[in-house]
């Protein structure tokens, strides 16, 4: 490599390097601030210290466990029923012939147009005219009803790329349209709905609108809400045990991340995103 | 009487097909075709948090367009959501460039991961961050500031609190900016440019600000449509910032249209006059992403 070309390697990867340090600095200044005690947190915050101080996790853990509790219930049912009914209708669209099929399928994206402002209070009114606030059924119906929306649209195009030949091979064995989907369509698309399922999960994480409008009872409330609503109020005097709610808050996403970060990336790297 | 037989014919035919759709459209019809129905129908409505209504015909339209807090929120939001957008397509871009740029390969895909990184806090985590950067005495906005000498050693600055500084304090968080995702979006396009077509310019002598500007960003076009109107159609109803961190203030200088529509429901509870501001909203937010989408498809039918 030529010297000219070296140096302006070296450059490049000062600033990315630079700018990545800027990006995470605050998280890391959450991270070590929640091994602080008080008294150092008020004198070393902005740099690591020892020794670490492990027990501000048992106050953020014990102020947090029930939100995280309540949150891993929404997410894993609604997403469950979400998959399950997107996967269906959308291997209906892609591969079934019936009556008014375009214009069902229409009539599904359509709903992607529909922006949240509009329907955020007259869903709040549908919700409390069905006595459903105040219970886990009005923060996980809206993922099973309105979560498809966008899962038929991801995953019909990937059943449509799916050879005929697997389905049609099926068919001479005299499977039924529904044994196609479940023994054939599904193991086929467990990537793609993972990459679906990971979004959802953390737009469940993130979400606290929804759930600081429909519950009253805090033992209800999920994460994000439980964090703005009770946790930062609560430990406002005490800094690293609100840092080690927030370390806490992210553990599950840190394991989901760490474990799933590859397919995302490779799902995002494929798939052209454009419009 | 033939037709009618084989559309029934057809219908029953069908009827596998509309049984897998079942759950998915009982679903739909009760959760997500009734509420925007029903929220433009009671914008005409005085409707109140217990379900009361009654008819007013135009009159919640007329005190909207003539309501100062709305009025003056319609210019904060685009105060916020002009800077931001630019922002969030340029950088990422910026981003993807240099990354891509990088010979190493390794290096390159260790910098995907860290850029990524961020994804792991959940936003309201990062919003809480920022309180903490912006706090006016012991905040890190105020101590770098200290430290490199821009402000006297016992300053206090409201970031968040003085009128004239809050908007750019919004603007100026989640610095640098960086965003994941855009970047990788923006990556998969980079790596869809084929090798022959920046051979070839870069065997006409064309350096890498003209393969930017000549070549990428044509071939980006796609992408930075899908970044403009998605962020357009999402930062006109975002308000996470002022339930966070402003509550829409100070006084009433943060006060976005989603915000007031937020509060006139669930502390006002006027849920008819909420439905306007929403209905308004929606009517807005679809002109302008149309508007959009048609400046940019003509643009980019050029090249």
């Amino acid at each position: 490599m030529p010297l000219s070309r070296t140096i302006s390697q070296t450059v490049l990867h000062a600033i990315i390097l630079v700018l990545i340090a800027i990006m995470l600095y605050p998280l890391l200044l959450t991270l070590w601030g929640a091994f602080k005690t008080d008294l150092t947190f008020m004198t070393s915050k902005w740099y690591p210290t020892l020794p670490l101080r492990v027990t501000n996790f048992r106050s953020a853990f014990m102020g947090t466990w029930r939100y995280l509790f309540n949150t891993v219930v929404v997410a894993g049912v609604g997403t469950t029923l979400m998959l399950g009914i997107a996967s269906l209708a959308a291997f209906t669209f892609a591969r079934m012939s019936f009556v008014g099929k375009n214009v069902l399928y229409f009539s599904v994206i359509a709903l992607m147009m529909i922006p949240g402002v509009l329907t955020l209070v007259p869903g709040y009114m549908l919700y409390k005219s069905f006595g459903l606030l105040d219970s886990y059924a009005v923060l996980i119906l809206p993922i099973a009803t309105g979560g498809p929306i966008f899962g038929v649209f991801l995953l019909r195009s990937f059943f449509e790329g799916i050879p005929k030949d697997f389905f049609e091979a099926a068919q001479m064995d005299g499977a039924h349209d529904f044994k196609l989907y479940y023994k054939i369509a599904l193991p086929l698309c467990v990537p793609i709905m993972g990459t679906l399922a990971i979004m959802q999960i953390v737009g469940v994480w993130n979400d606290f609108l929804w759930p600081m409008i429909t519950i009253n009872d805090y033992n209800l409330l999920t994460i994000a809400a439980g964090l703005i609503i009770t946790f930062t109020g609560q430990h406002s005097s005490n800094m690293p045990v609100t840092f080690g709610g927030y370390v806490v808050a992210s553990l599950p996403l840190v394991l989901l991340f760490s474990f799933t970060n590859r397919y995302y990336i490779q799902g995002l790297l494929s798939t052209s995103i454009k419009l | 009487m033939k037709s009618v037989r084989t559309l029934r014919g057809e219908l029953w035919k069908s009827r596998k097909a509309y049984l897998f759709l079942s759950p998915l459209f009982l679903g739909l019809l009760v959760f997500c075709y009734f509420p925007p129905v029903s929220g433009i129908y009671h914008s005409f409505f005085d409707w109140d948090s217990v379900g009361q209504a009654e008819f007013i015909g135009w009159d919640n339209y007329k005190e909207l367009f003539r309501d100062e807090v709305f009025l003056n929120s319609v210019p904060t939001a685009f105060l916020i959501l002009i800077p931001r957008l630019l922002i969030s397509i340029v950088v990422p871009l910026i981003m993807a460039e240099m990354i891509f740029s990088v010979v190493n390969k390794k290096m390159q895909s260790a910098y995907r991961i860290l850029i990524l990184l961020p994804i792991v806090a959940p936003g309201v985590v990062s919003l809480l961050i920022w309180k903490f950067i912006y706090d006016p005495t012991s905040g890190l906005a105020i101590g770098l500031m200290k430290a490199f000498g821009w402000a006297e050693p016992d300053a206090v600055i409201h970031w968040l609190g003085d009128p004239g500084l809050v908007i750019f304090s919004i603007i100026f968080m989640g610095f640098p900016w960086i965003g994941g995702t855009s970047v990788l979006i923006y990556m998969a396009g980079l790596m869809n440019i084929s090798t022959e077509v920046i051979e070839s310019a870069q065997l006409d002598g064309a350096g890498v600000w003209r393969r930017i500007w000549s070549i990428d960003i044509p071939h980006l076009m796609g992408q930075i449509r899908f970044f403009l109107i998605f962020g357009i159609i999402s930062g006109l109803q975002d308000f996470g910032i002022q339930i966070v961190l402003t509550s829409g203030g100070p006084g009433y200088s943060t006060y976005v249209p989603g915000y007031y529509m937020y509060i006139e429901a669930f502390t006002a509870g006027r849920m008819g006059y909420a439905s306007t501001i929403g209905t308004v909203m929606f009517a807005a937010i679809f002109a302008l992403s149309l508007l959009a989408f048609r400046m940019m498809k003509s643009d980019s039918s050029n090249t």
